[in-house]
């Protein structure tokens, strides 16, 4: 998990070696081409976006079948599962734009777990919805991630929020990532 | 071997799909963009098609009407077999015959089984197979007795296809004057179109012997007395010849000039339709470039603001997993949707302009024919041309996607 002070800049994520399953040091050693990383991406990682990231033109459930799609799996009763546990199992054939805030992000969540990526990255998730959905949100993903054994790599400004969730916050230190020597840096502010 | 997988990815289907996903979600921008290239197709569909009407309406007399590809000699000359046989030799020339002389030889000419006694003077056309003043299914000249006769001539005896006829042909020989009869069967009545005076076709051997037994010449064949008969590889005063296509007329006109055989052809009608032709289109295609021009670079801004537009979905596209080569597609499929919709729309306008203008004009400045109309291989040819425009213009969209990261859908 990155937490960051509440008036940090946002920055991208970077798979960091040694802390998380071997997969990542998988996905850290294969990177290479643009393709190639497209491929490890759709087959890896899962992503939940800020603004939830969802297609608007597709449906909640094709939304949720894109990943795995893309990779050729079966895609038979897994938006329905997933929107299930999530709680957004009557929304699966609408558009995104008929979703609330709180609904978008859950089917954000079914995606970026449908394909069953080792790696969940998560970017302020729950930064546009009110503090209870927000609770409830984490709590689900929590959840998921840990049923599922998936790596979450979780960015937000909501530390009470993550503190509830029972995760131990290392708050106002800097993460400096060198690509080039594969390591990672935290230092105090 | 190369693969279409190659160039377009291995998700072609799935990206196609959610292309055309996109466009009908956002069918009120798609509509704007499929009207807005309609509203450049539909007048240049229509400006193509009364060009290409009234363009027709002048070359169809001249391309039907084999006069207009006929090269008569003036005056006479000495063709020997081997001349016929080169000319015939040649692509472009549909048809050659040799004529006995160069004013037309006649006869006297009688119905045998028609109750009308009436005999006429006839004019003598050499003939063979494939004369194009007769056409296809008008029986064709041949030996000393099939013959095809002008519809003038046949109204005047009263005869139709099947009648017999008698041929008499009378000469003055030292001072007498001598006549020979000749049976002969009508096997097709050549319409007026084809020829406007009382004429008789026959094939080549029975004008030569009707001119040699005119000339005092014994014809041996057909039991005519005479002077010495002519020899085999005798040369003909003049021949009727007509090139295979309106376009070859010039060119074998030349030819024959060049050989010092001067002819009269009807290259000047011709050439005022080919020159209407060409001055026509290119007027019309200064206009479609500068239309289908403005138009690209038109498209092509808008492509390109859609593409910055919709720029954190591409990059959600690329974040699950889709390759560079893959979304570039997206902008160039969805301006072939674009132009096939448009294209399609623009061809219904057309039709019914199409309707309309022949409604108010055939009969007033068509002559009775459509003056604006297209083949459909003009139409498809359409389609391929706003294809490819769209395509091309779209390309610039394309690149503009290959350049967003897949980070713009993080940091946005």
């Amino acid at each position: 998990m990155i937490l960051m002070p509440s008036n940090s800049r946002e920055f991208s994520f970077t798979p960091l070696p040694g802390h998380a399953s071997s997969d990542v040091d998988a996905i850290w050693r294969d990177r290479g081409t643009s393709d190639r990383l497209s491929e490890l991406r759709s087959r890896h990682i899962g992503y939940v976006l800020q603004h939830g990231g969802l297609l608007p033109y597709l449906t909640v459930r094709k939304n949720i079948d894109l990943p795995r799609e893309l990779l050729g799996l079966p895609v038979d009763g897994v938006a329905a599962e997933l929107a299930s546990k999530l709680g957004i199992e009557q929304q699966l054939d609408k558009l995104p734009a008929a979703l609330s805030v709180g609904q978008r992000q859950r089917a954000a969540i079914a995606r970026a777990l449908a394909h069953e990526p080792p790696i969940v990255i998560a970017d302020e998730p729950t930064a546009a919805i009110d503090p209870l959905n927000a609770t409830r949100i984490i709590e689900l993903l929590v959840e998921l991630v840990e049923e599922l054994g998936v790596t979450l790599i979780l960015a937000t400004h909501a530390h009470d929020l993550v503190r509830r969730g029972g995760f131990t916050l290392i708050e106002h230190e800097i993460l400096t990532i060198d690509e080039q020597a594969m390591r990672v840096t935290v230092s105090n502010v | 071997m190369f693969e279409l997988g190659q160039l377009f990815g291995q998700h072609s289907k799935l990206v196609t799909r959610l292309a055309f996903e996109d466009y009908r979600h956002e069918w009120v921008i798609s509509g704007c963009a499929v009207l807005a290239l309609s509203a450049v197709l539909i007048p240049l569909l229509v400006l193509f098609g009364l060009k290409y009407g009234i363009i027709t309406n002048l070359l169809d007399p001249l391309i039907q009407n084999p006069r207009y590809r006929e090269v008569a000699p003036i005056g006479s000359g000495n063709y020997d077999p081997d001349w016929f046989a080169t000319m015939q030799a040649r692509d472009d020339v549909a048809f050659v015959v040799p004529r006995t002389r160069s004013l037309a030889a006649s006869i006297k000419l009688r119905a045998v089984d028609s109750d009308i006694g009436r005999i006429i003077d006839i004019e003598l056309v050499p003939s063979a197979a494939g004369d194009p003043v007769l056409g296809d299914g008008l029986g064709t000249p041949s030996g000393f007795t099939d013959i095809v006769l002008a519809t003038t001539a046949a109204d005047k005896l009263s005869v139709e296809v099947g009648d017999r006829l008698e041929g008499i042909v009378t000469r003055t020989r030292r001072d007498r004057q001598e006549s020979v009869r000749l049976p002969m069967q009508i096997v097709g009545i050549a319409p007026i179109t084809a020829f406007a005076r009382d004429g008789l076709f026959v094939s080549a051997e029975l004008i030569t012997a009707v001119e040699d037994y005119l000339d005092g010449r014994a014809v041996p064949v057909l039991d005519w007395e005479g002077t010495a008969a002519r020899p085999s590889d005798r040369s003909f005063a003049g021949f009727r010849l007509y090139a295979r296509d309106i376009e070859d007329v010039g060119g074998l006109r030349d030819d024959l000039l060049d050989q010092d055989i001067e002819v009269r052809t009807s290259i000047a009608d011709i050439g005022l339709v080919q020159s209407l032709d060409r001055n026509l289109s290119v007027v019309y295609w200064i206009i479609a470039l500068i239309a289908i021009g403005g138009y690209c670079l038109s498209f092509a801004s808008s492509v390109w603001a859609n593409v910055d537009r919709k720029r954190r979905e591409f990059s959600v596209l690329r974040l699950t997993g889709f390759r560079t080569k893959e979304i570039v597609w997206f902008p160039i499929l969805q301006a072939a949707f674009t132009a096939a919709f448009a294209w399609l729309l623009a061809c219904l306008v057309f039709l019914a302009v199409q309707g309309t203008l022949n409604a108010l004009f055939a009969s007033t400045i068509g002559g009775g024919q459509p003056v604006c109309r297209l083949q459909p291989w003009h139409l498809l040819a359409a389609f391929g041309m706003t294809l490819i425009a769209a395509v091309l213009a779209a390309v610039v969209g394309g690149r503009r996607v290959a350049e967003l990261e897949p980070s713009i859908g993080l940091r946005d």
